[in-house]
């Protein structure tokens, strides 16, 4: 087996804040960073990212997002819009250990 | 270094998407969704825009393939749903309709002596199209194709006869029996004819024989006849059925005007029998695929017969020997769906079994069959393309689209399959039977991409293998477009991606286009590459 099951880096299953969001992208228009919880209940388009040829910097984008487990949608939607992403952060901090039972 | 505490995830490899288990289950450097992205070295991008093709456009294309023809160069053909099979070359200056089968779904295609050897077919069923024939086109960009083959003379043509000749010469004392077969521009040798042969009986031996009336053909594609004959028979053996002896090749005659000729022939020089003249398909049926093995053409189910194959003769794209050239399968339901040459064994797949022939140097007929897979097998187009030439090798593998998923075969088919990180992708939306779903698979040996069109789910899958062609290495996307991805081929080099489209409205024939960032449509004009877009792993703490 190439793989198995459940490895996408979860730990403890906390409770995490996800703060923020960091690419290294070139390209031009603008990239749409959404963060998407369990289940897609609950989700979070955050601020835009304008590309271009030449950034010089990796532009971070700030989140305000609870829950256990978050994904991360990169998107452009309109033309002429062209993204070339080679590193992605998400910066994230345990805020809970687990809900209120 | 954290951020206001906040600790990074850092996500640095991109192994394209994933679809197997549950979300959760999906590894951190793979994406549970990948649309219209293509993968660079160590990251991912904007799939590049398609538009018009170098080609004048056709629409509602059902079927293209890359032809390299002797006469014009490299091009293509296509069908599309009003039946018309186009040659296309020469930039978007040239447009050859070279024939029209109205009830054409679908065709296979080789190429042979640069010609091109083809059979209409239906798009829902592995068999060839009912009532209709195997063609051949030469690919002039001015020769309608014709059917393969030729009929053989018939008295309309001439009634030969034969008579002692006054010049003395070899032929021996006895009855002989004297037909003709015609010759084809592309080298076909016909059945023997006419209706009534000319019976010379009895040569009083010693002299030659003088011919006239020969056949000649009306069809403008005969270009030289062949003149038979058989040895001597006793006069007292002879039984007046003309056709009943064995006839030998005698002489050539090197044109399709000449009418009477004086030949000259000892018994002993009759070595080359005739006699499988009369076992050929005149014009063989259309058959629902081709391929090549060992010299032979491969056609397999024609017309309505879902679990034979023909092997022509050798070095003889045309001459399908009905009794010898036979391979026969058991009954199934669904038939074969391909024949395909790999490592000198002629595999036969159905949807679901797989079959491996060997030519053991006797006819086809006698070839044994080994049954290789009884769970797996390839479907409909379902071999790929590997760049512009039509072969299907790439690192001396197959890979195959079936029912069960994408496969590496190598004699078997491997496990992990190569579409393992989406498996459960495959076995949603793959159907079982050849109507059901219409995958065609083309690979790009040069940029490492194997690309499978999948029109009933509107799409092309994408798998990048710049990083080994693996289960574990292959990154997988998906495409999507402003129309229906119906059939795909690569083109010369560079290899360009053409994309044809049977329905809708910016139907037609496209092409991938490095570094566009939009997608230019024939009727809609100019449109953003439908949302590109990467749904990451869950990220955890």
């Amino acid at each position: 087996m190439p793989y198995s099951g459940g490895n996408s880096a979860g730990g403890g299953e906390n409770i995490n804040h996800f703060g923020a969001v960091r690419v290294r992208v070139k390209g031009s228009g603008l990239l749409i960073p959404t963060l998407i919880g369990f289940d897609s209940v609950a989700s979070s388009v955050l601020a835009s990212i304008s590309m271009g040829a030449s950034p010089g910097l990796q532009p971070t984008v700030l989140a305000n997002f609870v829950g256990q487990r978050v994904q991360l949608q990169l998107q452009t939607t309109s033309l002429n819009d062209k993204f070339d992403i080679n590193r992605i952060i998400v910066f994230a901090k345990a805020l809970y250990t687990s809900y209120p039972q | 270094m954290s951020l206001r505490d906040h600790e990074p995830v850092i996500i640095d490899e991109f192994n394209g998407w994933w679809q197997r288990g549950d979300i959760d289950s999906c590894p951190l450097d793979h994406w549970t969704d990948a649309i219209n992205v293509q993968f660079t070295e160590s990251g991912f991008t904007t799939r590049d825009g398609v538009g018009a093709s170098p080609f004048q456009n056709k629409s509602n294309i059902l079927r293209v393939y890359s032809y390299n023809s002797a006469p014009v160069g490299e091009g293509v053909v296509i069908l599309n749903t009003s039946g018309e099979f186009w040659h296309l070359y020469n930039g978007a200056t040239n447009a050859f309709k070279f024939l029209t089968i109205v009830t054409a779904t679908d065709f296979a295609r080789v190429e042979l002596f640069e010609r091109l050897y083809f059979s209409p077919s239906t798009r829902d069923s592995p068999n060839g199209l009912g009532s209709e024939f195997y063609y051949v086109y030469k690919g002039d960009g001015a020769t309608a194709a014709r059917k393969a083959g030729g009929t053989a003379p018939v008295n309309a043509d001439g009634i030969m006869t034969a008579a002692n000749s006054a010049t003395v010469g070899n032929v021996s004392a006895g009855v002989h029996i004297f037909a003709i077969a015609y010759i084809t521009d592309t080298g076909f040798i016909t059945a023997l004819g006419p209706d009534t042969l000319a019976v010379l009986n009895p040569a009083t031996g010693g002299f030659k024989v003088d011919l006239a009336t020969i056949p000649k053909s009306g069809a403008s594609f005969v270009t030289d006849r062949w003149i038979l004959g058989t040895k001597a028979i006793p006069t007292t053996t002879y039984n007046g059925d003309s056709r009943g002896y064995e006839f030998f090749f005698i002489q050539k005659i090197g044109d399709n005007t000449t009418t009477s000729l004086t030949i000259d022939f000892f018994d002993t020089e009759l070595l080359d029998s005739a006699d499988n003249l009369f076992d050929y398909f005149a014009n063989p049926p259309a058959f629902g695929g081709l391929s090549t093995y060992h010299g032979r053409v491969i056609g397999w189910n024609p017309g309505n017969a879902i679990d034979s194959a023909y092997a022509s003769d050798v070095g003889s794209p045309e001459a399908f020997n009905q009794v010898d050239g036979l391979i026969q399968l058991a009954a199934s339901e669904y038939g074969i769906t391909v024949c395909q040459e790999y490592r000198d064994v002629l595999y036969m797949f159905r949807a679901n079994q797989t079959f491996g022939a060997s030519d053991n140097g006797d006819i086809p007929s006698n070839w044994s069959i080994v049954t290789i897979d009884e769970g797996i097998g390839c479907g409909k187009h379902g071999v790929p393309e590997v760049g512009d030439i039509g072969q299907s090798l790439n690192q001396e593998q197959l890979i195959l689209v079936n029912n069960a998923g994408i496969f590496q075969f190598n004699g078997l088919f491997t496990r992990p399959e190569l579409s393992y990180k989406i498996q459960d992708y495959i076995i949603a939306n793959f159907g079982f039977t050849p109507g059901s779903i219409h995958a065609q698979i083309a690979i790009d040996a040069r940029v490492t991409r194997l690309y499978i069109a999948l029109p009933d789910l509107n799409l092309i899958l994408m798998g990048d293998y710049r990083n080994g062609l693996s289960p574990k290495s292959i990154k997988w996307t998906k495409w999507t477009f402003g129309f229906e991805p119906s059939c795909i081929c690569l083109f010369t080099d560079p290899n360009k991606l053409l994309i044809g489209s049977r329905t809708g409205t910016d139907n037609g024939l496209y092409q991938m286009i490095s570094g566009q960032t939009n997608d230019v449509l024939y009727v809609t004009g100019t449109v953003k590459i439908p949302n590109p877009t990467i749904v990451t792993a869950l990220i955890g703490d």
